[in-house]
């Protein structure tokens, strides 16, 4: 079984389209203009992981208040990633989930600005070794 | 010359009558003056430079200083209008005594308006000059345009150094024009040019005369052409020498402004680099931004991947312990083996013993205690998951060097931001300092290159005229010669033009010969002298080359490319020594706060170089580049006098002997 075969298709009743809500919709592109990344789907990439690595309850992250994005948008090796790791039937769901809980966990932060992306995503120093 | 005796009358800050000896003997002929800044050293060198030529410059050396400048305000304030200096010097053995003095009146706070001198010069035992003469005279004893040789200050040393430092074609002409100063080739230049203009007007007369008889009409007729040529020849070359002189002018003038923007001229390029490192920084700062988000893209597992570096070492723990229990079950059920065995058969396995009815019951509770751990270990996760979940991770085995990276390259960003931030600062700092004089600055700067390039054009143009007309002018007087030859001519006009023609040859190759023996004349002055003062081993003297190009040399004799400031000094020092050297028979030597850049090394060297003087030396020093307890030893015995300049008020100094 390859990784991809872990990502379910529609038929699993995964979403096929989401979006961030009206707050993170903001802090998104304000990453994307401070220069931290080059197009929001790839911030709102990150803080999904954030909310994994965070342990944030994904059926707590703010509702999406529109399409901003489809399945294909996702970068492929995220949704394969979710679908192991969890594991979930629909990685695109807890995705979204994550994604909305993470960027609303930085919003305050990205707001204020002045901040490293290593102090937003509060990236610790591994010692090696 | 030596300057015996220097008299002030209200000048600079030196109010009322202030009389210094100056007069030397060959064996301590040095002068010196100790004061610091701001106390009238350099009213002393304008007094004598006022006294002798009756015009005195700015600091900067170009821009014509107003005497009423040098007038002393208290003595303004207390109606003593006169001022002056006199000055008493011997030369060739007779004393004389120069006097220059004029009435200055205040007309309002700070406009002085200052007569027109009177001016007196007195031989020692005869009657004055006639006033109309005297500039001649001055300048037979110490011309005016050598006089810099003689008489200057740091700053005359400062722009000789520029000069020496410019391009190539631009110092030569510098060098050259010194060389020449030096010498009197101007004098010789114009007599070449009045014997010319005599062979001219002759060659005229015979044309006139030759031009009656049809017969040699075709001679005239092309000597006539030949003429004209010459003429609108020489009419383009001093055009071009005109409008070099111009630009001449106007970079002397440009440089004048932009010395007295020197100041700010620091700040302005300080600025200038600041703002170029701000902006080269900003390229940094992106290009790190860029390099940060390409990453965090990429990786877009970053923002867990200490978590994700967890769970592996994790999950390798788990796989270790996991593998121990399989193993163990192993044993285990071998084991269980075994004893189901001895069960079955009645007989120990391992030594053939039959086993007692009373051990079976033993063997299956021990058989039932195995089973249960079996049982027990067989709930925890399969090997084979725990390997496929390991080697999912391994794919995230970099994140802990990946997350040092990151925190590498934004200690790297914020230290760059830091210093930009010190950048901007001194930035609006010197912004504040320059107050809108940049823009002068750049315009002043913009226009001095381009009088530069446009002159180095004209220099360019005016080497081939020159050629050409030498090549007119000699086939002028050998169709001069030839109409001389005709039988109508006077023999008296052929003689007067064949000794015209002689005396031109004569005064032309005297003028080349004289300036090749002196040019090698004042280069081997100037590397004597050079080796006197140099501190550095490696060089062996310096070199004047035909064409006016001074260098340094190696002593494996190679001419050095570059030289440091250091040695740029020194040889600027040796040059303008050299060309004095060469110039006059004698003049005293009169130098204000010489010493102040040099190191210490190069200042000792100097001073050596002062000790061995026989002729007069008028030294003015302040505290920082002369100090009596250090430096009195390397003068050795041959301080003459030696003056301090002490402040009495803002407005007034007096020289008292040391």
């Amino acid at each position: 079984m390859s990784d991809s075969d872990l990502v379910p298709s529609d038929r699993d009743g995964d979403q096929r389209t989401f979006g961030p809500s009206a707050a993170n919709k903001e802090a998104l592109e304000s990453l994307v203009r401070q220069g931290y990344f080059n197009t929001s789907i790839r911030a709102f990439e990150a803080a999904a992981m954030l909310a994994l690595r965070k342990g944030l309850d994904p059926s707590t992250a703010p509702p999406s208040t529109g399409t901003m994005w489809n399945r294909g948008s996702v970068n492929l090796a995220i949704l394969e990633f979710l679908g192991w790791y969890m594991p979930t039937d629909a990685p695109v769901r807890l995705f979204a989930q994550l994604g909305n809980a993470g960027t609303a966990y930085i919003s305050e932060k990205v707001h204020t600005g002045g901040y490293d992306l290593s102090a937003i995503f509060e990236l610790p120093e591994i010692e090696l070794g | 010359m030596q300057i015996s005796e220097l008299e002030l009358v209200n000048w600079g800050p030196y109010y009322g009558k202030h009389r210094i000896p100056l007069d030397v003997t060959p064996h301590a002929p040095v002068v010196l003056f100790r004061g610091e800044n701001m106390r009238g050293k350099t009213s002393l060198l304008r007094g004598i430079v006022w006294a002798l030529y009756g015009e005195i410059r700015e600091q900067d050396g170009r821009t014509p200083l107003d005497v009423g400048r040098m007038v002393n305000t208290d003595a303004l304030e207390t109606g003593e209008t006169e001022f002056g200096v006199r000055l008493k010097f011997v030369h060739a053995g007779a004393e004389f005594t120069l006097y220059r003095t004029s009435i200055a009146t205040e007309d309002r706070p700070g406009k002085v308006t200052v007569q027109v001198p009177k001016l007196d010069l007195k031989p020692g035992d005869g009657l004055p000059y006639p006033v109309a003469q005297i500039p001649d005279v001055i300048n037979g004893i110490l011309s005016r345009d050598i006089s810099d040789f003689f008489l200057f200050d740091g700053e005359m040393l400062s722009r000789f150094e520029e000069r020496l430092r410019e391009e190539r074609s631009s110092a030569q002409g510098f060098v050259r024009t010194q060389v020449e100063r030096a010498l009197g080739l101007p004098f010789l230049g114009d007599l070449w040019r009045d014997m010319d203009a005599v062979l001219d007007d002759v060659t005229k007369s015979i044309d006139q005369v030759v031009r009656k008889e049809k017969a040699h009409h075709k001679d005239s007729e092309a000597y006539r052409a030949k003429a004209d040529e010459l003429k609108a020849t020489e009419k383009n070359l001093l055009e071009l020498e005109k409008r070099e002189r111009a630009l001449t002018q106007e970079i002397d003038e440009i440089e004048a402004q932009l010395a007295k923007l020197d100041e700010v001229k620091d700040a302005y390029h300080e600025r200038k680099g600041l703002q170029r490192e701000l902006d080269a920084s900003h390229d940094t700062i992106k290009d790190y931004r860029q390099s940060i988000a390409e990453r965090a893209e990429q990786q877009w597992w970053l923002p867990m991947a200490d978590k994700l570096f967890e769970d592996l070492q994790d999950i390798e723990d788990w796989i270790v312990a996991a593998e121990k229990v399989d193993r163990e079950q192993l044993r285990t059920r071998i084991k269980i083996e075994q004893l189901e065995g001895q069960l079955g058969s009645g007989y120990c396995s391992a030594c053939g013993q039959p086993v007692a009815t009373h051990n079976e019951d033993e063997l299956s509770a021990e058989i039932a205690q195995l089973e249960a751990t079996l049982q027990y270990d067989a709930e925890s996760t399969s090997l084979d998951e725990l390997r496929v979940r390991r080697d999912r991770l391994r794919k995230f085995s970099t994140a802990p060097s990946s997350l040092q990276w990151l925190h590498d390259q934004e200690r790297d960003l914020r230290r760059e931001k830091l210093k930009n931030d010190r950048r901007a600062q001194q930035i609006l700092h010197l912004t504040d300092q320059l107050q809108g004089t940049t823009v002068e600055i750049d315009a002043l700067e913009r226009n001095l290159l381009e009088a530069k390039g446009t002159k180095q054009r004209l220099a360019s143009l005016k080497g081939p005229l020159e050629i050409k007309r030498g090549q007119i002018k000699a086939e002028v007087n050998r169709l001069g010669v030839k109409l001389a030859q005709k039988p109508e001519v006077d023999p008296d006009t052929r003689r007067l033009q064949a000794m015209a023609e002689e005396g031109s040859e004569i005064v032309a190759r005297s003028y080349d010969g004289f300036r090749s023996a002196m040019r090698e004349r004042v280069q081997t002055a100037t590397s004597q002298l050079f080796r006197t003062l140099t501190t550095e081993s490696d060089y062996s003297g310096v070199s004047i080359s035909d064409d006016y190009r001074l260098a340094v040399l190696h002593r494996d004799g190679r001419a050095q490319g570059m030289i440091s400031a250091g040695a740029n000094q020194i040889l600027t020092m040796a040059f303008i020594g050299a060309l004095g050297e060469c110039s006059v028979d004698e003049a005293p030597m009169v130098m204000d706060t010489p010493f102040g850049r040099l190191d210490i090394g190069h200042r000792r060297a100097i001073l050596e170089w002062v000790g061995t003087f026989d002729r007069q030396v008028i030294l003015f020093v302040q505290s920082g580049e002369y100090d009596p307890t250090r430096d009195a030893a390397i003068l050795a015995g041959k301080i003459g006098r030696e003056y301090t300049i002490d402040r009495l008020s803002a407005k007034r100094s007096e020289v008292n002997p040391a």
